[in-house]
């Protein structure tokens, strides 16, 4: 017994011993070939000729799930195909798409283990860039390869323009990019039920507020008095811009900080346009045309998935690709797939373009100068490596067709062979949202008309998010602020407050600060 | 109390041992634990500002101290001779704790003056460290004496009373020799706990900064705590959400211990009722499942019984049996959203919580039970004569373990919550994940303050439940 003792108190010593061992890492993985450029991090880079950027051996990449998961859609045969494109050995970090934010802000804390090139959230992007952990990439830019090849898109300029953001120098810059426009949320319509509801077809939609209530009571009252509109949250707070899935309901009301057309800052709470906004929501509520589960904040699977299931029969989502993922998916459920999209109502004017996730290379870069060259730049290159970013690898993603001008889809490796098989439709980026043209023909095949109208209908009704306010103040207190104001929403909305008891404790509360962020904005 | 000489368990007011017969001697309380006590606030007074702006809306800021003083080895200098001295008490050297302390003293002192000479100016005032310090140097060298004193009187009383069978006349590091198997053993272990346990302490140094994602820690005195206790007019939103969240993680814990607890008694004292064994087993079976289950599927549970949309199954049962004209949102009003989460947490844990009563109600004699029979006792007078009283010892015992658990409460509520009920759901440790990570924009600086603030109280918890356990039990819980 006492050797037996003796044995288990010995493996749990070495157990314990083995686990603190196990603890270490190495700290040569992850680094980057030392740049011979003479230019340093975080200043522009003009005076650093062409010639003397360095290509590197090896470049750390931090991407959410935005381009091919691993284990979902062949990642392992992109990233090997993309580095021999590029000649350059690509290592991916790549965490959990749902908590990638976090992620993101948990790398940047530790600077010798932060990838050369991190993919950051739209809502990152303005911050980071003042707090000076982003390189500038403005000479870069302009001196890149795409942007003086003649193939940027004709909205590129406009969407250029929202990547110049303040510097921690006070002096505005590029301090990431992105290969396409940010896309954004149109709302789309289950046929079955507007037809239930005794509209006939998509022309006779509605066109203003007004009609907009009219049609949603109709649809309840047709359906089963199953309330027909769901989103993930009265005010999706933790990404800009924050009111695109219930449009109709927000109309002209921003809930943040923005810049208003004239230049000034204001507190977009607190403008009259947002009484009328939660006036509309407690409306929605009270009548039942808001399910009810908006308020425990769902996920945005859930909305999706209560859509599919015909729970719901009106749902604001991204235009483009998942017109179609939304048709096959009701299709898959045995229901009617035919959806109509809304054109936006007319007090809503026109739907929100969001400012699109930003590729930057990080201040810990040792060679950012060729990092922008040699992995940021080809990404439009108009070719082979614009093919991978868009498309996927030929014959893993997709294949040509036989006219040889155009490519199809393959299966994704985890619907091959299923019953519920789906076709790849894209790799990073829409072809529609593209920034820049191919150098010979675009290869693009629309998998189905629905994605073109989709993407159609955002494209004509669409105006760019405001900008995000990047005051210290505002850096401070954003997350508080914005714990109170979704609270007050989700109240105004249950009809506990009224709309201008919600604004007047708002401002009880938040006078002083909002004033300070005014006053450092303006 | 356990016997000196036989290790065996001592009844509290006995003068002898009930096994061996030794003479009973209680020994005087330590007093170097004031001594330590004096170096920790000398240390955390190291942190704190030497001298800081006047100006409360910048909540005190610019502030310096020896964190962003341009010479940071004598604050290393500082803090070593400080830990010397916590060392030096412990180890029975209290004596020499005093050099060491006045020493650190005298370090701040040199520091004192460099900062006042190269920051004051008409817009500071001096800030707290200077008090902290002073008087964690007075009780520092205070507790010495005393400790000094006290063991020089007690080793007089006691003139070779002690018996060394355990500790003998030998110094600490010939018993450190004598065992030096056993702390050989150890090493891993401490290891293990110092790199896991102590080592991320030293991140609560970023309390008293500004910390953003990629950016230098910036020292910034108070002004984290200035915004947590609203002291400035700035500092009302972010007080009022605080406290709130601290006040719910109060409430919510306590409620849910003593509900769980209840429960778990009367679900105990059923069971031990119950007869037939197999029928007692499966109950038991089916009550501890729920344990095992996430909490995320947990919730995933609650909330479609609860939903008040059209799949809620609880309301549309209501609805239907015309209890209810709407359906109860039972998961988004503040009223009723406490309720639910206590409910969850009893269907969850209770069946757990069980397990220690039913071992301890096993081991009640039945002749107990028998004699009472024979004496005419019904079932409800054995139960409550017999089966509780032997059950109360256990009872407070669990309580008392649990409540100095009660500031770790997160995952529970981070699942069930949404922003229709934060002013009654909230507690800290969500409160402190949504400022750190919903926005591109987190102050770790700011969440290690309520951080360390919590820890702060889950501290004095502990240290309570250990008092009222030796109180109960007659020995601590740490």
């Amino acid at each position: 017994m006492k050797n037996m003792n003796k044995i288990i108190a010995s493996l749990l010593v070495g157990s314990m011993v083995f686990s603190l061992a196990a603890c270490g890492n190495d700290a040569g993985t992850g680094e980057t070939t030392p740049s011979t450029t003479p230019a340093e991090s975080g200043t522009p880079t003009s005076d650093a000729a062409p010639a003397e950027v360095v290509k590197p051996d090896s470049i750390t990449v931090m991407w959410d799930g935005t381009v091919f998961k691993e284990g979902d859609n062949y990642a392992e045969e992109f990233y090997s195909a993309l580095n021999e494109a590029l000649g350059i050995d690509v290592k991916w970090t790549r965490p959990d798409h749902s908590t990638y934010g976090e992620q993101v802000g948990i790398a940047f804390n530790d600077a010798s283990t932060l990838a050369d090139v991190v993919l950051l959230p739209a809502n990152y992007y303005a911050s980071y860039a003042k707090q000076g952990n982003l390189w500038n990439m403005t000479d870069a830019w302009l001196n890149s390869e795409i942007a003086n090849s003649g193939r940027l898109t004709s909205v590129a300029a406009q969407v250029i323009d929202g990547w110049y953001t303040e510097g921690p120098d006070g002096q505005k810059g590029i301090y990431a990019m992105y290969p396409a426009r940010g896309n954004g949320c149109i709302t789309y319509v289950k046929a079955t039920w507007a037809k239930n509801a005794g509209y006939d077809s998509a022309a006779a939609l509605p066109k203003n507020w007004a009609e907009y209530q009219d049609f949603l009571l109709a649809m309840k009252e047709k359906n089963g008095g199953k309330a027909p509109v769901l989103a993930a949250g009265l005010v999706n707070d933790s990404e800009a811009p924050y009111t695109n899935y219930l449009p109709e309901f927000y109309q002209d009301a921003y809930p943040d900080i923005y810049q208003k057309a004239d230049g000034t800052w204001v507190d977009g709470f607190t403008e009259p346009a947002m009484l009328g906004a939660l006036e509309r929501l407690n409306w929605g509520y009270s009548n039942g045309v808001l399910e009810a589960s908006i308020l425990e904040k769902p996920s945005t699977a859930d909305v999706r998935n209560k859509f599919y299931d015909d729970t719901t029969g009106v749902f604001t989502y991204w235009a483009g690709s998942w017109a179609y993922t939304i048709k096959s998916n009701l299709a898959k459920n045995n229901l009617d797939d035919e959806v109509w999209n809304l054109p936006p109502i007319a007090e809503l004017g026109s739907y929100m373009e969001r400012l699109s996730p930003m590729i930057a290379i990080t201040t810990s870069c040792k060679n950012p100068e060729g990092v922008f060259q040699y992995f940021i730049d080809p990404i439009l290159d108009g070719g082979d490596v614009q093919m991978l970013w868009q498309y996927g690898v030929e014959g893993v993603h997709y294949e040509w067709n036989a006219d040889g001008q155009t490519i199809s889809g393959l299966a994704t490796q985890a619907t091959a062979g299923t019953e519920k098989e789906s076709k790849t439709t894209k790799n990073l980026f829409e072809a529609n949202l593209k920034l820049g043209n191919f150098s010979g023909v675009d290869p693009y095949t629309p998998q189905d008309v629905v994605i073109d109208e989709a993407f159609n209908l955002f494209n004509e009704n669409s105006s760019p998010a405001p900008g995000i306010c990047t005051s210290e103040t505002y850096l401070n207190y954003t997350a508080s602020l914005w714990t109170e104001k979704s609270r007050l929403i989700s109240e105004v909305t249950q009809g506990s407050k009224t709309p201008q008891e919600a604004i007047d404790e708002y401002k009880s509360l938040t006078d002083d600060i909002v004033t300070q962020i005014l006053a450092e904005c303006n | 109390m356990l016997c000196k000489s036989c290790n065996a368990e001592i009844p509290k007011k006995a003068t002898r041992c009930p096994e061996c017969g030794r003479a009973v001697v209680k020994p005087q309380k330590n007093l170097y634990p004031i001594a330590i006590a004096g170096a920790v606030i000398s240390f955390v007074g190291g942190f704190f500002p030497v001298i800081q702006s006047t100006d409360a809306i910048k909540k005190f800021t610019p502030a310096y101290g020896f964190m962003n003083y341009e010479q940071p080895l004598l604050w290393y200098l500082f803090m070593l001779l400080l830990v010397a001295s916590a060392i030096l008490c412990a180890i029975k050297y209290e004596k020499f704790s005093i050099i060491t302390t006045v020493a650190a003293a005298v370090i701040y002192g040199v520091t004192y003056a460099n900062i006042m000479s190269l920051h004051n100016g008409p817009e500071m005032q001096a800030g707290l460290a200077t008090v902290i310090i002073v008087v964690g140097t007075l009780v520092g060298i205070a507790g010495c004496f005393l400790d000094v004193n006290k063991n020089a009187a007690e080793r007089k009383r006691k003139n070779g009373e002690l018996d060394f069978q355990y500790t003998g006349n030998k110094t600490v590091w010939q018993r450190i020799y004598i065992y030096r198997g056993f702390y050989l053993m150890f090493i891993p272990v401490f290891i293990f706990v110092f790199i896991f346990n102590y080592l991320p302490m030293a991140g609560l140094r970023y309390a008293v900064t500004d910390y953003f994602s990629g950016k230098q820690p910036d020292y910034v005195g108070i002004k984290h705590f200035v915004d947590m206790f609203g002291l400035t007019s700035l500092s009302k939103l972010t007080n009022k959400q605080f406290m709130a969240a601290f006040l719910n993680t109060l409430r919510l814990s306590i409620i849910k211990l003593f509900l769980n607890t209840f429960m778990a008694v009367i679900i105990s004292l059923l069971l031990h009722e119950m007869r037939n064994i197999y029928f007692k087993k499966t109950v038991q079976t089916i009550i501890y499942l729920p344990h095992f289950m996430s909490w995320v599927v947990v919730a995933s549970i609650f909330k479609m019984l609860t939903s008040a949309s059209d799949s809620g199954m609880i309301n549309q049962l209501l609805l239907n049996a015309n209890l209810i004209s709407k359906p109860i949102d039972f998961l988004t009003s503040p009223s009723t959203w406490r309720g639910v989460y206590y409910a969850v947490n009893i269907w969850k844990d209770t069946g757990w919580g069980t397990i220690l009563f039913l071992a301890t109600l096993s081991g009640i004699s039945p002749d107990l039970y028998e004699a009472a029979q024979i004496d005419g006792a019904n079932r409800m007078q054995r139960m409550r004569f017999i089966t509780l009283p032997a059950l109360a010892n256990t009872i407070i015992t669990v309580f008392i373990l649990n409540l100095a658990k009660v500031m770790n409460l997160f995952e529970s509520v981070f699942v069930m919550y949404n922003p229709s009920v934060y002013e009654v759901s909230d507690v800290l440790q969500t409160y402190i994940y949504r400022q750190s990570f919903s926005s591109g924009a987190a102050n770790y600086g700011y969440t290690t303050a309520v951080g360390l603030f919590r820890s702060v109280v889950g501290c004095i918890l502990v240290l309570i439940c250990n008092k009222a356990s030796k109180k109960v039990r007659g020995r601590g819980i740490v």
